[in-house]
């Protein structure tokens, strides 16, 4: 987020991510719609160069770029196998993410120093 | 008490036969049952069985423990971690976009969203020449764009909230709830913020829209009509 220039890419991809949570709220059988943002979103950084925060793009599907929405269009379950850790998967196409549920544990770019 | 078929069959698995079929008093009294369990066990013998037994009088003769029918699980093969192909969104119905369902209404929340966006992303700029970069590289979805310039008559007029953009065309969501392609090329367009007409030359925004947030882009004159 440093280079002064790159601030309209974000500007873009903030508002495209909201714009992905108004239209679920509104329209939440139009997975085409949905899609679209998406795909967009992820291509702007992907042309750009420029990362998504993790929170975004932990909330995307990597597989088909739809809004990982709970209860809607994907379903969030615990397990404590291995270890603790939180799935999420996708209704549409059926892709699992897998999130370790660690205490004390921040993401490297949340660290105070960075 | 001594008629109810539970106490039968215990009497009857004394003397050797430990099982047999129900009593037709209760099939008799209704059919449904019959009907209802037949399907039911052809289809999870169907799921479970292998296709060459599935004669149900046949299977019959045999007896099948439990655990042999058991299904291993499968592994997850190699292909699920790969990212779609356009074929299989297609076969997904990515592409499909109901426009018959879609209302005017439901696209007013986001234009107010991107009136908020581009009072922020004016804001910052102070030159003409970077408001015209910033413009370019602007998302323009959930804007209202009206035609202002075309050659093509009777697309003048048509005003409505962008609702998706491809390489070559505009899909506006118009008043009456319904959807309408416009082309880029030869037609101008306007819309108006904070009480100022910006103007969009079609033929300057002739590519895919997260194309244009990447680097600059000549500038072609306006179209005459
Ligand atoms: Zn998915």
């Amino acid at each position: 987020m440093g280079k002064g220039k790159d601030i309209d890419v974000f500007l873009r991809m903030n508002f495209l991510y909201q714009v992905m949570h108004k239209t679920i709220a509104k329209l939440p059988e139009n997975l085409g719609l949905l899609y679209y943002y998406g795909f967009t979103l992820q291509m702007i950084s992907q042309r750009t160069t420029s990362k998504l925060d993790h929170n975004i793009k932990s909330s995307i599907c990597k597989r088909c770029s739809v809004l990982l929405y709970p209860g809607l269009t994907s379903i969030v379950r615990l397990k404590r196998k291995r270890s603790k850790h939180r799935v999420v998967t996708c209704l549409l196409c059926g892709t699992r993410k897998r999130f370790l549920c660690r205490p004390d544990y921040q993401v490297w770019y949340d660290k105070p120093g960075t | 008490m001594s008629d109810s078929p539970f106490l039968k069959t215990v009497d009857e698995s004394v003397t050797g036969s430990v099982f047999k079929d129900l009593p037709l008093s209760i099939f008799n009294q209704d059919g449904i049952l019959k009907d209802v369990s037949n399907k039911f066990v052809s289809t999870f013998l169907k799921n479970r069985v292998d296709s060459r037994l599935l004669n149900l009088k046949e299977l019959s003769k045999y007896s099948f423990p439990l655990e042999q029918i058991r299904v291993k699980k499968k592994k997850c093969s190699k292909k699920r971690q790969q990212l779609l192909s356009v074929s299989e969104k297609k076969q997904l119905g990515l592409f499909k976009i109901n426009t018959k369902k879609l209302k005017f209404d439901d696209f007013v929340p986001i234009h107010n969203l991107w009136v908020q966006y581009m009072d922020e992303v004016i804001q910052e700029s102070s030159d003409s020449s970077q408001l015209h970069q910033k413009l370019m590289k602007a998302d323009y979805h959930g804007c209202f764009l009206v035609v202002c310039a075309a050659r093509c008559s009777p697309y003048l007029g048509v005003s409505g909230i962008v609702m998706q953009e491809t390489r070559n065309t505009f899909k506006l969501i118009t008043g009456n709830n319904r959807v309408k392609t416009i082309p880029k090329k030869n037609t101008n367009f306007a819309f108006q913020h904070n009480g100022k007409f910006y103007k969009i030359v079609g033929n300057n925004f002739q590519s895919l829209s997260y194309e244009r947030a990447k680097g600059k882009q000549k500038q072609a004159k306006s179209v005459d009509v």
